[in-house]
């Protein structure tokens, strides 16, 4: 019995860890994408371009800082923090496929609105978002998928209490925890979620994977 | 009521000035057409009445009122775009109603309008489909419906017919020629098509690089064209100018025939050249004829002339026909 | 859409995410490089002191580094190539009309969803282990001396193990690219008289270049930092064989708490003059130029004044 809620226990970190941070993302990147893409200046390619540049630092570059930061917030073997790690690692691609789908809400579409009398609210309310759900659910769907499988800063920012899924499954890397039925059963109950998301995603994958260059 | 004024206009796009300065007039139940080339600005123009763009420096009055720093939303004014703009997610009874229930017009009262307004623009079975099951032609009255829906003080139509096929694009105009004179609202009508605007236009206003080169009643342009730029661009085919010596004869640098001013002969004129390409329509026949002196021309003979490919032709300009135009370009 | 209240607007929208970004790259990333100069290690509190360049020094001349970079470099290439040639291989092959597509396309693309904890796992004790894993059996089967993969050739095992998780991700890219190729074009090569292999060479290869570019910048993104499956398959032995860089700060930070040896080679594994050699595209500081030019190649954003909505371009 002490296995099994020992399980459940770092399959609600997975969830609440990968949901969170995407929740979170979504918070700060919708506002983003959306003035990126409707409202376009100057330096918008290259915002965009620099927020994708951060994706290409190896994460082990602030391992450490970000272990000791934390160590000394009382961060390290929390959920919150995690979810804010990975929030912050997710947010260029958060922002980049926002972005994307964002603009091929034709602008005349948000003019007519206007023209209409719709203000900033009744605007972004009847006439952005029931346009935008589609690929604000795909960016979702996608960022969480990214998030459970998350296994760099999972395994070391987390020990037990907050570890999720993956860190919880590096430990049967060991060989005393070798037990191949439970092995498999942990390891197909971690993957099956995903899959079935991967499964509802597929269509809109390859898009948010190569951030928007090939569709 | 209806009245349009734009008190010296300008407009820029960081260093780039789009609106040079424009004043002009719009009267109260006129149809007004904005024609132009790519990139005259036109679209711009009718985009700063809409109040979808600021204006750099000038003022926007409508009815005497200003509302130059005044929202799209409380211009009074209706908009139909080039791609339509529907919203998609909402069915084709919604989108009409949109407006109102902006305006926080009771259900009974909208429904009342979205009614009406399906009624004039044979739109009654389609209400409850999405734009995206709608033909190009059905999703072009959806979006005059939802513009008729308002009463608005002004209709504003950006280019609204170029994604239709030429048939239709015919039907459309006569439609909306006839719901203005139904309804006798101001319409500021945006287009590259000079067709449309002579076949709509109470007042036609001809742009060029952001300036109104001339502003009058379809045939005043056609007549009267201020200056070359003007003459070419409305008639079609387009008039055909021959400098030089020529041109020196009627004592200008530079002479203007329209296609159908040409008097054909087969044996005498004032000009001879060779059929290049001839077409004959029936009702017209177009001869492009290349003049011995090197220019290229095009005639129009009503109905059926007898000459093809290769054959000599002459060409003369009824005397009273002849646009002369200066150094400048400007009518003289 | 665009008066100049909302373009206020939109610049305050903009700016969290920036901040977060910036702070997220700049903060600890200026940490990390003053710990590299500092003596710093967990285990010794309050022994910290300014010692310069000594653990460069010290990193540079481990034999270790030298081994782990090689390694990093090796399993990014192998990786690469094994995902993008086998990727165009598979995304023929699948592109191909009397296939269950949806099914096998979820099939191949699987893998790709798999924890890399567990991929990792399944492999090196179902697959890769000498006593019952499934290559033993099967080598014990046909008579043969089964092999302890993870043992003998560890970043081998580890690149297989790491392109089998990444070969899905090219081929689903590939394909899509590959299914957006005109087939009039095929067809008016076909009238030409081009060959099966010609079309390949000249219409399909060139028409997948920009996907392939995708893939190769992405997944080098991503196996820079492989991790995970080093961790817990081979904790990165025998010896230095199978680590990598970040596995090596890693191992050096949280292991061996030496935090200003670690930081120095995290500063060292972040300067992307490192992975020119794996990475042709790689950018690098010298060459702002070629990076530039590649990475807009890759991603087209026509944000300049090209929005539906901006009135630069607009038709007028």
């Amino acid at each position: 019995m002490q296995e099994r809620s020992n399980y459940f226990r770092h399959f609600m970190n997975s969830v609440v860890i990968s949901i969170g941070s995407t929740l979170l993302g979504l918070l700060v990147a919708v506002p983003a994408a959306w003035s990126m893409a409707f409202q376009p200046t100057r330096r918008t390619k290259d915002l965009l371009m620099w927020m994708l540049s951060t994706k290409m630092m190896p994460a082990v570059g602030v391992l450490i800082p970000i272990y000791i930061l934390f160590q000394r917030a009382g961060l390290l073997d929390n959920r919150f923090g995690v979810m804010v790690v990975l929030m912050l690692m997710n947010l260029p691609i958060i922002v980049w496929m926002l972005y994307t789908y964002f603009r091929e809400i034709p602008g005349e579409i948000l003019e007519a609105a206007r023209m209409d009398g719709a203000g900033l609210w009744n605007e972004i309310r009847h006439v952005l978002t029931p346009m935008a759900v589609p690929g604000i659910a795909s960016t979702m769907l996608l960022n969480i998928i990214l998030a459970w499988n998350e296994a760099f800063w999972t395994l070391n920012l987390t020990a037990s209490k907050a570890a999720p899924l993956t860190a919880f499954i590096a430990s049967y890397s060991s060989p005393e925890g070798l037990f191949y039925a439970k092995l498999s059963a942990a390891s197909t109950m971690a993957i099956a979620p995903i899959l079935v998301m991967g499964w509802f995603s597929q269509k809109q994958l390859v898009r948010g994977l190569t951030f928007g260059a090939v569709k | 009521m209806g009245r349009i004024t734009l008190e010296n206009v300008r407009k820029a796009f960081g260093d780039v000035e789009v609106i040079p300065g424009v004043d002009l007039t719009i009267e109260d139940g006129e149809f007004a057409v904005f024609v132009g080339p790519s990139g005259c600005g036109k679209s711009t123009l009718l985009r700063l009445i809409a109040g979808l763009e600021d204006v750099t420096s000038g003022r926007i009055l409508i009815d005497g009122q200003d509302v130059t720093a005044a929202p799209p939303a409380r211009r009074r004014l209706a908009m139909v775009f080039q791609s339509y703009a529907l919203y998609p997610h909402m069915s084709v009874r919604k989108n009409i109603a949109f407006p109102l229930k902006m305006a926080k017009m009771p259900e009974a009262e909208q429904q009342r309008r979205v009614a009406k307004a399906a009624r004039i623009l044979n739109l009654d079975s389609y209400l409850d489909r999405r734009p995206g099951q709608l033909s190009g032609g059905q999703r072009q009255r959806v979006a005059i419906g939802r513009a008729i829906v308002r009463e608005p003080e002004a209709f504003l139509f950006d280019e609204p017919l170029s994604n239709l096929d030429a048939a239709l694009r015919v039907n459309m105009r006569v439609e909306i020629s006839q719901l203005h004179n139904n309804l006798k609202t101001t319409m500021v009508y945006v287009t590259h098509d000079q067709v449309e605007a002579m076949t709509m236009a109470d007042k036609i206003v001809v742009l060029r690089a952001g300036r109104v080169e001339q502003v009058g009643s379809p045939l005043a342009l056609y007549n009267k064209p201020a200056n070359k730029f003007v003459a070419g661009f409305i008639g079609s085919p387009n008039m055909n100018f021959i400098d030089g010596e020529a041109a020196a004869r009627h004592g200008a640098h530079s002479i203007g025939v329209r296609p159908e001013h040409w008097r054909l002969s087969t044996t005498e004129g004032a000009f001879a050249g060779q059929v290049g390409v001839a077409e004959h329509l029936g009702s017209d026949t177009f001869l492009h004829v290349d003049l011995d002196g090197g220019a290229h021309v095009i005639a129009r003979a009503s109905g059926e002339f007898p000459v093809s490919h290769g054959d000599r032709i002459w060409l003369t300009p009824q005397d009273d026909r002849v646009y002369r135009f200066d150094k400048q370009g400007l009518a003289a | 859409m665009a008066t100049a209240h909302q373009r206020t607007l939109a610049r305050f929208m903009v700016a969290p995410s920036v901040v977060l970004l910036l702070l997220w790259m700049i903060v600890p990333l200026a940490m990390t490089l003053w710990f590299s100069f500092q003596r710093y290690n967990l285990l010794m509190p309050g022994m910290e002191e300014f010692i310069g360049l000594s653990n460069y020094r010290y990193f540079l001349t481990d034999p270790g580094f030298w081994t782990a970079l090689t390694n990093t470099l090796l399993m990014v290439a192998g990786i690469l190539l094994i995902s993008v040639v086998g990727g165009v291989g598979l995304a023929m092959l699948i592109d191909q009309p009397i296939f269950g597509q949806g099914i096998v396309r979820l099939l191949v693309l699987a893998p790709f969803f798999v924890m890399p904890t567990v991929s990792a796992l399944i492999w090196k004790n179902m697959f890769m282990n000498p006593e019952n894993g499934l290559f033993a059996s099967l080598a014990r089967a046909v008579g043969a001396q089964p092999i302890d993969f993870l043992g003998q050739y560890p970043l081998l095992s580890i690149i297989v193990i790491v392109a089998w998780q990444w070969l899905p991700f090219a081929t689903l890219i590939l394909l899509t690219s590959l299914q957006s190729l005109d087939s009039e074009q095929v067809e008016a090569a076909e009238m030409d008289g081009a060959s099966a292999w010609a079309r390949f060479t000249h219409l399909t290869l060139p028409h997948m270049s920009r996907a392939i570019t995708v893939v190769i910048l992405i997944e080098t993104i991503f196996l820079l930092s492989v991790f995970a499956e080093i961790l817990v398959t081979t904790n990165g032995g025998p010896g230095y064989q199978s680590t990598n860089l970040t596995y090596l700060v890693y191992s050096q930070a949280l292991l061996q708490f030496d935090v200003g040896g670690a930081s120095a080679g995290g500063i060292v594994a972040v300067d992307p003059r490192q992975h020119r050699g794996a990475l042709p595209d790689a950018p690098d500081r010298q060459d702002a130029g070629l990076r530039g030019r590649t990475w807009h190649a890759a991603f087209p954003i026509r944000a300049n004044g090209s929005s539906p909505s901006s009135p630069g371009r607009r038709p007028c």
